[in-house]
């Protein structure tokens, strides 16, 4: 290390490990959730093979809606690495 | 191996107490059962013997002079123990959720046991693989030898890969073992969707392995990328651990995400086999949206290790 640290290379370096924590855990939850929605989708179409569009349809909705916090978690860590 | 141990204890556990529990329901298959999860149990205990592998060669290691920075050398060491100590959490319990199923599944069906034992073996093994990934990585820690590198910032570069391949581990060994355990459950119940459960839980397990895929090519990127004198900054090393941690944590949703579908997909499709084409299609896009968060992060890591 050069020995330059100063409160500006603090700040550069809280963003970049906040960014990494922002998506790491950010990215746990919507991943399990969107795992519920489409085991239960999968379960629904082997009982009901004829329902596979409409199911993986609503399916797809579901996960989006789930995905929606993942993709919070992105814009948010690309802000702290590009933008802050 | 403090924490590899944990993950196959629980394992084994949760197999030795289903067995005790069947073996009780019906005591006159109590051989086949006792035969079987013991099978089961040395199979989750690989994991705990890998850490085991790894903390006595990292006692007993004799550390060369030479040219070899000291400083970066401890920490690869600690990041080593690190990697295969919680990387063998997720294969551990994997392995013990499809054993346990298993020794149920034997239960219910004893005429299939040869069957069932077979692919719990199979999904085993493959939920074994993410505790490899994570020992290949240790190993490369240990070994590597990274010769007369600055301190900084390799004390990160492999704290990086080690967490990165240890915590990327977790998620998806749990996963695959959830998901084939399930599919066990199936097999037992319809002997018969035998084949197309096997088929579709072997595609199902092979998306669930991607997280820790991503995971294990973030660690030899980290690994085997050169820093030069820029990267000896506060920012940049912050960036390089971040790196490691945000595909290692990443993978963890996915990985439990994706078996927790396949899961549910293998036990439909052996009540109604005929539904195995719909179903394992769906299983593949609903796994697809689950892989997205951890592919959002090896992008954020990918940035911080070479857009800044």
């Amino acid at each position: 290390m050069d020995g330059t640290i100063n409160g500006e290379h603090i700040i550069s370096a809280a963003k970049y490990l906040g960014a990494a924590l922002a998506m790491g855990i950010g990215a746990i939850g919507p991943a399990m959730g969107e795992g519920f929605v489409g085991g239960k989708a999968c379960e629904g179409i082997t009982k009901n093979p004829q329902e596979q569009g409409l199911i993986t349809r609503t399916m797809l909705v579901g996960q989006a809606v789930s995905e929606s916090t993942g993709i919070y978690s992105l814009v948010v860590a690309l802000l702290l690495i590009f933008v802050v | 191996m403090g924490l590899g141990a944990i993950g196959s204890a629980i394992g084994e556990g949760q197999t030795a107490s289903r067995a005790a529990l069947v073996v009780s329901e019906r005591p006159e298959q109590a051989g086949t059962v006792v035969r079987t999860m013991l099978v089961g149990q040395a199979v989750a205990e690989t994991t705990g013997i890998f850490s085991l592998v790894v903390a006595i060669m990292l006692m007993f290691r004799a550390f060369p002079g030479g040219d070899l920075n000291p400083v970066v050398e401890g920490m690869a060491v600690f990041a080593a123990g690190l990697s295969i100590g919680v990387g063998a959490i997720g294969g551990g319990v994997g392995a013990g959720f499809v054993s346990a199923a298993a020794v149920d599944g034997i239960v219910r069906q004893p005429a299939s046991s040869g069957l069932l034992t077979t692919t719990m073996l199979i999904g085993q093994a493959i939920s074994q693989t993410t505790a490899i990934y994570a020992l290949v990585v240790s190993f490369i820690l240990i070994y590597k030898g990274f010769g007369a590198v600055s301190t900084f910032p390799y004390v990160f570069v492999v704290l990086s890969a080690g967490l990165c391949m240890g915590f990327g581990a977790v998620g998806p060994g749990m996963g695959e073992g959830w998901g084939a355990g399930k599919a066990i459950q199936g097999i037992a119940r319809n002997p018969r969707a035998a084949e197309k459960v096997t088929t579709t839980m072997l595609v199902g397990l092979a998306m669930t392995e991607t997280s820790s895929i991503f995971a294990m090519i973030v660690s030899f990127v980290v690994l085997f990328k050169s820093f030069g004198p820029e990267a000896q900054s506060l920012p940049m090393m912050a960036a390089i651990l971040g790196s490691g941690l945000v595909v290692g944590i990443g993978a963890i949703g996915s990985g439990i995400g994706c078996g927790i579908v396949m899961a549910e997909a293998c036990v439909g499709i052996a009540k109604n086999p005929e539904s195995s084409t719909p179903a394992t299609r769906t299983m593949l896009i609903a796994q697809a949206v689950s892989q997205s968060t951890s592919v959002y992060a090896l992008l954020v890591a990918l940035v911080l290790l070479f857009l800044l």
